[in-house]
């Protein structure tokens, strides 16, 4: 299991954001759904050891991340690719990418290639050069990406990867995370539900700081039988959502 | 493979196009193969090429040491910030000039600027990095360290040129500027850093602003025998951010 | 297989040791150029061809499976001669799956190149239909790939190619 979260509780001033939160992830893509402010940038956030638990215990990758070891070791082997992207607007795409390699402590003679791969994967190789001041939201959103996975992570988290992105990029970027989540773990925070239906082998439902629904995209689909919705994921979506909360 | 290889002469012949079809095929299947002959074909072909390209390769594999470089750089400290150190120091250096009489205003300021760098370099919402640095598993004792570094390597030099002109004492202010900087360090260890930084500074306007502004000795913070008490602080203060190390960590980051 | 020495350098490139691969370099970029050459009449793709090869080689070290070392390069560098024809316009990049010439013949050919009675029958070809065969017996590459890199349509390379095999078996028969 590389993702084990049990009794998670996290705070903001006097609310609780997520609330005994239960969670276990194994290789795959899962979607994480949920509707604003149910907490999936939250829980983004303390899988990707940037926010501290209140309570609960966190084991990534088989370690405990409250210990500074445990954290130094999964921070190795994750990629991140948060809401907001924090970049220097005067590096280059590849000096970006370059950079986070660095930071990751990816092995210097590696780094170049695994630039390279990175930038390829995500389609951004000609614009390698490019500023990142230049960028459309669409390719900041790519390079964004590209720093993510260019340690070849074996815990992926990508929070609203497709905002910004054209629907061909879209369908690009879906063939991509099928190919990582034959390696490793990724969690894809978005609030689109069809992101999930077409390339999530799972899917995890949030509302209200808490998990309401874990199982496969058909499981999910199936949920929402005869119900509302445009689509079999949306009426599963919608349907989930209000037996959560009777 | 069998008893079958390449010659030197066949390989020069290779290399001319002068082979017939069959000869010029085995060749090609069995230097696949076989290292030896793979050597020896190699051996024939043009020489400038391959150096030309063997460069360009190898480029390729260089690692970026610009890494530590660009830790040190944060947005804040840009443009603006320069201009706001060289504006400070000016005026700092005006007042010196114009009013000799007085305490040097330097002494006062210098120690100020850069437990300022490194609010503006490491606070929330000004480093949009920073939530990625904290998921990076580069030491961020390491990434602070940097970034005072850097600010006191820019903002050092100008007050030195100033304190020169105005005969005011540089370890005066030198030293009070290491204690500040290293207690504004110690204290992220516990506080957010803007806080930490501010509390420093709060020190600083306690024991030497306030004080200088209500009587016409020189403060006691800034006194001939003061520079080693504020070698001391400072060397205390780095001597318990790196027992505290551990409890720096996600520095920066928004809650 | 024969050449483990290579194999060793390709581990070593897969664990980032440059000098590795600089090694590497010095065995193979020469017989790789050479035959490069030998396929594509631009001077400048079959030098950006072969820097393309050793960089990937660099990038993608960790995915060679001991073997014929040599082999594994001429698939990289044939790939990407592809490509490279594409780039330059030869042919509108086409979205495709690299299909698969029948090994069976590729192997009764191989087998034989090494011996003389294929010689004969070889030399009786004409120079298109031997053009064809080198490409896809030889080369490895697929009908499409074939049709890339010798500038003819797919089909012609399809009626070539089952013309030439015809003559040989008849010329070895």
């Amino acid at each position: 299991m590389t993702v084990r979260v049990e009794d998670l509780v996290v705070a903001y001033r006097r609310s609780r954001v997520l609330d005994g939160l239960d969670l276990s992830l194994d290789r795959g893509v899962h979607g994480l759904l949920g509707p604003n402010g149910a907490g999936k940038t939250t829980l983004v956030r303390v899988l990707a050891t940037v926010l501290q638990a209140a309570g609960g215990t966190v084991r990534l990758l088989g370690q405990d991340v409250s210990v500074r070891e445990g954290r130094t070791h999964v921070r190795r082997r994750l990629g991140y690719l948060p809401q907001q992207l924090g970049y220097f607007p005067g590096f280059t795409v590849r000096e970006f990418v370059e950079y986070m390699a660095w930071l990751k402590e990816v092995p210097a003679a590696r780094v170049p290639g695994a630039v390279d791969e990175a930038l390829e994967r995500v389609d951004l190789t000609a614009r390698a050069g490019s500023r990142m001041r230049t960028l459309s939201g669409g390719m900041l959103r790519r390079a964004g990406i590209a720093q993510a996975i260019v340690n070849d992570p074996d815990l992926l988290l990508l929070d609203e990867p497709t905002a910004g992105l054209d629907p061909e990029q879209r369908v690009g970027f879906r063939t991509l995370l099928r190919e990582l989540g034959a390696s490793a773990t990724v969690l894809v925070s978005t609030h689109l539900v069809e992101d999930v239906a077409s390339a999530c082998t799972g899917v995890v439902l949030l509302d209200a700081g808490r998990v309401v629904f874990t199982g496969s995209a058909e499981e999910l689909a199936a949920a929402g039988e005869g119900g509302e919705g445009d689509t079999a994921s949306e009426r599963g979506y919608l349907a989930l959502l209000r037996g959560a909360r009777t | 493979m069998s008893g079958w290889h390449v010659t030197p002469e066949s390989a020069a012949a290779y290399a001319a196009d002068r082979l017939d079809e069959v000869e010029a095929w085995s060749t090609e299947a069995h230097v696949e193969r076989c290292g030896a002959c793979a050597s020896l074909v190699s051996a024939a072909a043009d020489p400038a090429i391959l150096a030309d390209v063997r460069a360009r390769v190898l480029e390729r594999t260089r690692s970026p040491a610009r890494g530590f470089v660009r830790l040190t750089v944060t947005p804040a400290m840009g443009l603006a910030w320069l201009a706001a150190v060289a504006g400070v120091i000016v005026g700092v250096l005006l007042l010196d000039v114009l009013d000799a009489t007085r305490l040097p205003a330097v002494l006062l300021v210098a120690p100020l600027l850069p437990l300022l760098g490194l609010a503006l370099g490491c606070a929330p919402g000004v480093d949009a990095s920073a939530e990625l640095l904290a998921s990076t598993p580069v030491s961020t004792l390491r990434v602070l360290l940097l970034r005072a570094a850097a600010v006191l390597l820019i903002s050092v030099p100008p007050l030195l040129v100033v304190s020169l002109l105005t005969s005011a004492g540089p370890f005066l202010w030198l030293a009070p500027s290491a204690g500040l900087v290293a207690l504004a360090l110690a204290l992220t260890t516990r506080l957010r850093v803007e806080v930490a930084t501010g509390a420093a500074a709060g020190v600083w306007a306690l024991l030497a602003l306030g004080p200088a502004a209500l009587q016409e000795a020189p403060p006691p913070a800034l006194a001939p025998g003061a520079p080693a008490a504020w070698a001391a602080l400072a060397a205390v203060c780095v001597a318990l951010l790196v027992v505290r190390r551990e409890h720096l960590d996600r520095v920066g980051v928004p809650r | 297989m024969e050449d483990p020495a290579s194999d060793e350098l390709l581990r070593r490139v897969a664990g980032g040791d440059a000098t590795a691969l600089a090694d590497l370099y010095d065995q193979h970029a020469g017989w790789l150029l050479l035959r490069l050459q030998r396929r594509c009449a631009d001077p400048g793709l079959a030098e950006e061809v072969l820097q393309d090869v050793f960089v990937s080689v660099w990038r993608s070290a960790s995915s060679y499976r001991a073997g014929s070392a040599g082999g594994w390069l001429w698939t990289i560098a044939s790939r990407r001669l592809v490509e490279g024809l594409r780039r330059a316009g030869r042919v509108p990049a086409l979205a495709e799956q690299r299909e698969q010439v029948s090994p069976g013949v590729d192997e009764v050919v191989l087998s034989e190149l090494a011996y003389g009675d294929l010689s004969s029958a070889l030399a009786r070809l004409s120079p298109e239909l031997r053009a064809v065969l080198q490409a896809t017996v030889l080369d490895g590459f697929s009908t499409r790939e074939a049709s890339v890199v010798l500038g003819i349509p797919v089909g012609t390379v399809k009626t070539r190619a089952a013309r030439a095999r015809a003559e040989l078996r008849a010329g070895l028969a």
